[in-house]
């Protein structure tokens, strides 16, 4: 027996609306119904087995079968069913979406647990075959314009259903529930929260802020924190992160001083968020500097250090923008520095932090040059071309883009002289975009090049010259060296030489 | 937590010796002592504070815009994940390299490459000859991807989304190495090979899937928390490893969530059932693949390239069944990182 394997992301229903296809093929149909009258067998096996081959055949004679197939007493056809049936998303009409979506009542576990991880695509999937949004089949679009909503028993089947003893069903509604508009009593969710299963109570968390207050999410949670654990608390602090009632800050005053280092410091720095004169201003900025901080806990520091007082914000940003253990708590102490200063570091600073070993922070680096281009000085750019690391060269040769035409011309000849084909290339041709003075000369100086994507490069250039001079150059420079490598390159590009010049 | 530091002395011993065999002793020296530790001390460094990055370590390639790279955010989500659950000091953040010559891979030991993201595998004398070289002086590649059986080949983005079981790797990757190393072939790691065990051993607790897939996942699909990979010695040393697709398990959200849902295919069969799939009609193509035995199985795709059935070697014919729910693209999820955290560990430890 062989292992077998996985497939990756779901193709979402709203970027794939394939309506079901009715088989054409005439062995198709056979198949099709011989396994329908399989279906009707009083072996349960043979039933199985016949609602795992309709599944690969979803055509409207299949999903009528399996939706009945559903009902059936064996629980595992009732499974095989289930599974054939959500494989053929999003192509089912709405009375097999309701049957799919009412299987959240089944007698079976699995049943339930299994289609609790569908519900939001299947009433999705529901409400826009209502609507006649996505069909494409008229039979399917049945009532444009009509209700919305969940019929009621299908409804209150899935309110019940977060009562269930499965705690993977609980969690699974809890995630879809935003997108079920059903009626959910906020003392529910208040329960929910409160449930001993850990990943149910997150789940709930997450949701309560739109069914309680924050303020009242963060009361019930502070009830019994002393018996969740970290991740728990992390998914707390998570969740009511952009709220400021105070029992909300009087949660994270608590949380930060929790034992555990990760719910502590995750705790302080929502504080820190709030008022950054706090009290553990000092002790985050030592982790910060020292790169204990995750790249979250570190981004929202940063975030914050411009209401430092004084300098102390612009200095600590510059520090860590020059020299950080992360490279991502770098590149955005970096932005964050640029940010505080109305005018460009000057060039040294800049050219040290373009040195640094992470190709993160010196692409950085060049994001934000580019957004200050009326301000770059020339002598910075041209060193820029002189890096030992090719993506500040390339930088230069973005920068080269934003600057007038005599210093753009500078910098693209200095990177003429680059050792990388392809960036020399990107410069002649940039240099002949904009009919740089002298571009022409520096196209016929790169036919001699011995390297092929360069000397094809610029007779690429000269033949495409919407003027024509180039072209007249070109056929004079073939005509002049007609054994050389350009002359058979334009052979075989046009398939046919230059007609002599008259 | 000396102890729970030396892989990072190993480590630190193997830049020093990349490139460098006659020093290289000492970074297998320090790697044993830091296997050992890590065998016996995952409860302990699960409960340390990240220890800070020591700097880049990993370089990954990709040909093009890095921004449009597959799973671009997986990488870094499980860098992040081998410091925060060994004593392993990974940065986060790659490197990215555009060029298999690009002389900045030599400052990196170990290099990841996603199959799809070069669009062309025929490298040119110098990037032959700087492949050859880096894998010669002791560096390492990673080739997510590298494993498509052949119903994924017509389209390198099949291959991101289906991690098929095959036990071949995909024949331009083979053609290339063969040419660069005529001696050595890609082998099948053997399901006890070391690196299965790195730092997890076995599958994550099965308990939460359904009766149907937790049965074939332990007896079929992942025996003892392995599956399908082909490793390639150079100098008897294992230097390249390709995979199946790893990188759609890896990759969370700012939040700590799982950015992809993953489903299980599963194979499956009931009485009579066989007779029936031995007559069924079916729209796509039918491709041989390669099993672990060395037989044959036949993939019927109904329609392309979604296997539908398979013909097995004994003659039973057996369905295909996609599964699909939180707990199991969570599992999912969970399977791949720890693989994927048993290989870095392997590697950077300096196995």
């Amino acid at each position: 027996m062989l292992a077998a394997a996985l497939i990756g992301p779901a193709v979402t229903f709203a970027q794939r609306p394939v309506p079901i296809q009715l088989p054409e093929d005439p062995e198709a149909v056979r198949t099709v119904v011989r396994a329908l009258e399989d279906l009707e067998a009083d072996d349960e096996e043979v039933r199985t087995g016949a609602a795992m081959l309709l599944g690969k055949y979803p055509g409207p004679e299949a999903v009528k079968g399996l939706t009945e197939a559903l009902a059936d007493p064996s629980v595992r056809v009732r499974r095989a069913a289930q599974v054939s049936l959500l494989a053929m998303l999003p192509g089912l009409p709405e009375g097999s979406l309701l049957a799919l979506i009412r299987t959240i009542g089944d007698s079976d576990v699995e049943m339930r647990r299994n289609v609790s991880g569908h519900l939001g695509l299947l009433t999705q999937i529901w409400r826009s075959r209502r609507s006649g949004y996505l069909s494409r089949d008229p039979s399917l679009s049945a009532i444009p314009g009509g209700a919305l909503t969940l019929p009621g028993p299908v409804a209150e089947a899935i309110a019940e259903a977060l009562g269930s003893d499965d705690p993977a069903t609980r969690r699974n509604i809890l995630t879809q529930l935003p997108s079920l508009a059903i009626r959910v009593e906020p003392e529910q969710i208040a329960a929910l929260i409160r449930d001993p299963a850990e990943a149910v109570s997150r789940e709930a968390i997450r949701v309560g802020v739109r069914y309680l207050t924050s303020g009242g999410v963060a009361q019930i949670a502070a009830e019994n924190l002393a018996t969740r654990s970290p991740e728990w608390k992390l998914t707390l602090i998570d969740s009511l992160r952009r709220y400021n009632q105070p029992e909300v800050v009087r949660l994270f005053e608590s949380l930060a001083q929790s034992e555990d280092p990760q719910v502590a410091e995750a705790a302080q720095v929502q504080l820190f968020d709030r008022d950054p004169s706090g009290p553990m201003v000092g002790e985050l900025i030592r982790a910060l500097r020292a790169g204990e901080l995750g790249t979250g806990a570190s981004v929202t520091v940063i975030q914050a250090l411009n209401r430092l007082p004084g300098d102390e914000g612009r200095e600590l940003a510059r520090d860590l923008a020059r020299n950080s253990p992360r490279a991502s708590v770098q590149a955005a102490a970096l932005g964050e520095w640029f940010q505080m200063e109305a005018e460009l570091p000057d060039t040294s600073t800049l050219l040290e932090i373009f040195e640094d070993s992470h190709s993160t922070v010196r692409e950085e680096l060049v994001r934000l040059l580019r957004d200050r281009s009326g301000q770059l000085p020339l002598d910075l750019v041209r060193e820029m071309t002189f890096s030992r690391h090719r993506n500040v060269r390339e930088g230069a040769l973005a920068l080269a883009r934003e600057l007038p035409p005599a210093a753009a011309r500078q910098v693209l000849l200095d990177l003429m002289l680059d050792d990388d084909s392809r960036l020399r290339l990107d410069a002649l041709q940039e240099l002949a975009r904009r009919r740089l003075p002298g571009w022409h000369g520096l196209l016929l100086a790169s036919l001699r090049d011995p390297r092929p994507e360069i000397y094809q490069g610029a007779a690429n250039l000269l033949l495409f010259d919407r003027e024509g001079e180039g072209l007249r150059l070109l056929r004079e420079w073939v005509s002049e060296h007609p054994e050389s490598d350009v002359a058979a390159y334009i052979e075989r590009r046009l398939g046919r030489t230059f007609a002599p010049t008259n | 937590m000396l102890l729970a530091q030396s892989p990072s002395v190993a480590h630190a011993l193997r830049l020093i010796s990349f490139g460098r065999p006659e020093i290289a002793w000492l970074s297998r020296l320090a790697a044993a002592i830091g296997l050992l530790t890590l065998f016996t001390g995952e409860a302990v460094a699960r409960q340390t504070t990240p220890m800070p990055p020591a700097g880049p370590q990993i370089a990954q390639y990709v040909d093009g815009d890095r921004f449009q790279r597959q799973y671009a955010g997986a990488l870094p989500s499980l860098l992040e994940e081998v410091t925060r659950v060994t004593s392993l000091r990974a940065d986060p953040s790659p490197e990215f390299i555009e060029r298999f010559d690009d002389p900045a891979l030599f400052r990196y030991p170990v290099l990841y490459v996603n199959f799809a993201d070069r669009g062309d595998w025929e490298l040119d004398a110098s990037e032959k000859q700087a492949l050859r070289d880096y894998l010669e002086r002791g560096g390492f590649i990673f080739l997510d991807a590298g494993i498509n059986a052949a119903f994924l080949r017509d389209d390198p983005r099949y291959g991101q989304t289906h991690n098929f079981p095959d036990w071949q790797v995909t024949p331009v990757v083979e053609e290339l190495f063969a040419e660069l190393f005529p001696a050595e072939s890609f082998e099948p790691l053997e399901r006890s090979h070391p690196l299965f065990s790195a730092f997890y051993r076995g599958l994550p607790d099965t308990s939460s899937l359904p009766e149907t897939v937790r049965e074939f996942v332990q007896n079929e699909k992942w025996p003892q928390g392995t599956l399908s990979m082909l490793g390639l010695k150079v100098d008897g040393r294992l230097a390249v490893l390709a995979t199946p697709i790893l990188a759609m398990g890896w990759e969370k959200n700012e939040y700590g969530q799982w950015t992809n849902q993953i489903a299980f295919r599963v194979r499956e069969s009931s009485e009579g059932l066989s007779e029936r799939l031995s007559q069924a009609a079916y729209d796509g193509e039918r491709f041989e693949i390669r099993r672990e035995d060395g037989r044959t199985d036949i993939v019927y795709c109904q329609p392309s390239p979604m296997p539908a059935w398979v013909q097995e070697p004994d003659g039973e014919w057996r369905v295909f069944r996609y599964y699909q729910n939180r707990e199991i693209s969570d599992y999912a999820h969970q399977f791949f990182t720890r693989v994927g955290v048993n290989i870095f560990t392997y590697v950077l430890s300096g196995y």
